[in-house]
C-alpha cells in the first residue's frame, strides 16, 4: 500500500477500497494536526477538525478529481474547517490567543537524536522558542511557516492552499521568518 | 543595496531566485556588513530547526474517534434520507385520500360558486362610498392602470373579440383571478345590500 500515490490512494477509495482510505488518514493524520494547530492553537480542537477532516474526505471523497495534488485537497478541506471553527471561537468571544492549551504539552516525537546532552537541552530550549512564537505570528504568518519550513510544501502547494499568488507566498515566507527572529531575538 | 533590501532578499538568495546581478550584490553586502551576516545566518538556523522542529502526533485513540464519527455521520445521512423518503415516496392511503379529497372539494366549491377563477379579466375593483363606511372611498388598484384605461379597453373590445379574450382566458387558473372574483363576489353583494 505505501507504494502508491496519494492520488492512487485516494481512486482507489472512489472505487470503494477502505484499505485506501486508512493508508490516508496514516500519511495525512500528523501532518495536518500540525497544520490545524497551527491555526487552532489547541491540540483537542486541531483533532477534531483533523478528524472532521477525514469525515469529509471519507463521505465526499468522490468529489475529488485529478486536476489537483490530493494534498493541495486535503489541506484547504482542513484549513477551511479551521478557518470556520476558528470564526466560531471568535464569535463566541471565548478564544483568545494567550490561551496557549498545548503550550505546556510535550512533543511525543523527536526527530532529533543527538548523543551529546549538552547540544540536546540547547536544541530544546531553541525548539521550546520557537514553539511559543509561532502561535503569536499573525494567522497569515503563521501558517505559511508552517506549511513550508516545518511541513516542506512546495511554493505550488501553498499557493493553491492559501490562494495566494506564488510570489506573495515567497514574500510573506521571507517576511514571516524575519518576523519569527524578531520574536525570538526579544526573548 | 541597502539592510532592508538586503533582509528582503534572503529567501529568494536561499531559494537561488535572485538573478546573476543581486545575487553578486547580496554577496558584496554580505560579506562587507556583519549586521547582514548575523541577519542571514540567523535565518538559515531559523529554517534548519524549524524542518528539525519535532512535530505533534494525534493520540493513540484518534483511528478509533474517528471511525465513530465515520459511523455516526453514516447514520444521520441516512436518517436523514429516511425521512425525506418517507415523506415523499412512501405510500400513506389515509394522507393521500385527504388530500385529493380536499382538492376535489376546492375546485367544486369554486365550480358550483360560479367564481371567476378562470377567466381573470377583472382588472379593478371600486369600493364606493356607503353610508355604513363612515363615508371614506377607497379604491383598489388590482392590476396596475387607470380606471380610465380600463374603461378604454372595455369599451373597444367588440363581441368577437370579447367571445376570443374569453376563450383564451378559459382554464388560466391563478391566485389573482381568485382575489380578483372573491372581491368581486363582495362587492355585488355590498351593491345589492344598498339596494335593498
Amino acid at each position: 500500500m505505501s507504494e502508491f500515490t496519494d492520488e492512487q490512494l485516494i481512486l482507489n477509495f472512489q472505487k470503494g477500497d477502505i484499505k485506501s482510505f486508512n493508508e490516508i488518514v496514516e500519511r495525512f493524520k500528523d501532518r495536518l494536526l500540525n497544520f490545524v494547530n497551527g491555526y487552532m492553537n489547541d491540540y483537542e480542537v486541531s483533532e477534531n477538525l483533523v478528524q472532521d477532516t477525514f469525515v469529509k474526505v471519507y463521505t465526499h471523497g468522490n468529489s475529488y478529481k485529478e486536476i489537483s495534488k490530493f494534498s493541495t485537497w486535503i489541506y484547504t478541506i482542513a484549513g477551511n474547517l479551521a478557518k470556520t471553527e476558528l470564526r466560531k471561537l471568535k464569535r463566541r468571544k471565548t478564544f483568545s490567543f494567550s490561551q496557549l492549551s498545548n503550550e505546556d504539552r510535550e512533543f511525543s516525537v523527536d526527530r532529533h537524536s543527538s548523543s551529546d546532552s549538552k547540544n540536546d537541552n540547547e536544541r530544546t530550549y531553541k525548539y521550546q522558542q520557537i514553539k511559543k512564537a509561532i502561535p503569536q505570528l499573525s494567522e497569515d504568518f503563521r501558517n505559511i511557516i508552517i506549511l513550508r519550513d516545518i511541513q516542506e510544501l512546495s511554493y505550488d502547494e501553498i499557493s493553491n492552499i492559501t490562494g495566494l499568488a506564488i510570489g506573495t507566498v515567497k514574500s510573506r515566507i521571507n517576511r514571516a521568518r524575519l518576523k519569527l527572529i524578531e520574536m525570538i531575538n526579544e526573548k | 543595496m541597502d539592510f532592508k533590501k538586503f533582509e528582503e532578499s534572503i529567501t529568494a538568495y536561499i531559494d537561488g531566485e535572485l538573478s546573476k546581478e543581486d545575487k553578486i550584490f547580496f554577496e558584496q553586502k554580505l560579506e562587507s556588513d556583519k549586521k547582514c551576516m548575523a541577519k542571514f545566518n540567523q535565518m538559515i538556523k531559523l529554517i534548519d530547526d524549524l524542518k528539525q522542529m519535532p512535530q505533534l502526533n494525534t493520540s493513540s485513540n484518534f483511528s478509533r474517534n474517528l471511525q465513530t464519527k465515520i459511523n455516526s455521520n453514516s447514520k444521520s445521512n441516512y436518517r436523514i434520507s429516511k425521512q425525506i423518503k418517507s415523506i415523499f415516496f412512501e405510500s400513506k392511503p389515509v394522507f393521500n385520500f385527504s388530500l385529493s379529497f380536499a382538492a376535489i372539494a376546492i375546485f367544486t366549491f369554486l365550480y358550483l360558486n360560479n367564481l371567476d377563477v378562470f377567466s381573470p379579466n377583472m382588472k379593478s375593483v371600486e369600493f364606493s362610498e356607503t353610508e355604513d363606511q363612515n363615508s371614506e372611498y377607497f379604491e383598489i388598484e388590482l392590476a396596475g392602470g387607470t380606471d380610465e384605461e380600463f374603461d378604454e379597453e372595455f369599451e373597444l373590445v367588440d363581441s368577437n373579440e370579447d367571445s376570443l379574450l374569453e376563450k383564451n382566458n378559459d382554464l388560466k387558473f391563478n391566485f389573482k383571478g381568485l382575489f380578483d372574483s372573491v372581491v368581486n363576489q363582495a362587492n355585488i353583494k355590498k351593491s345589492f345590500k344598498d339596494q335593498e
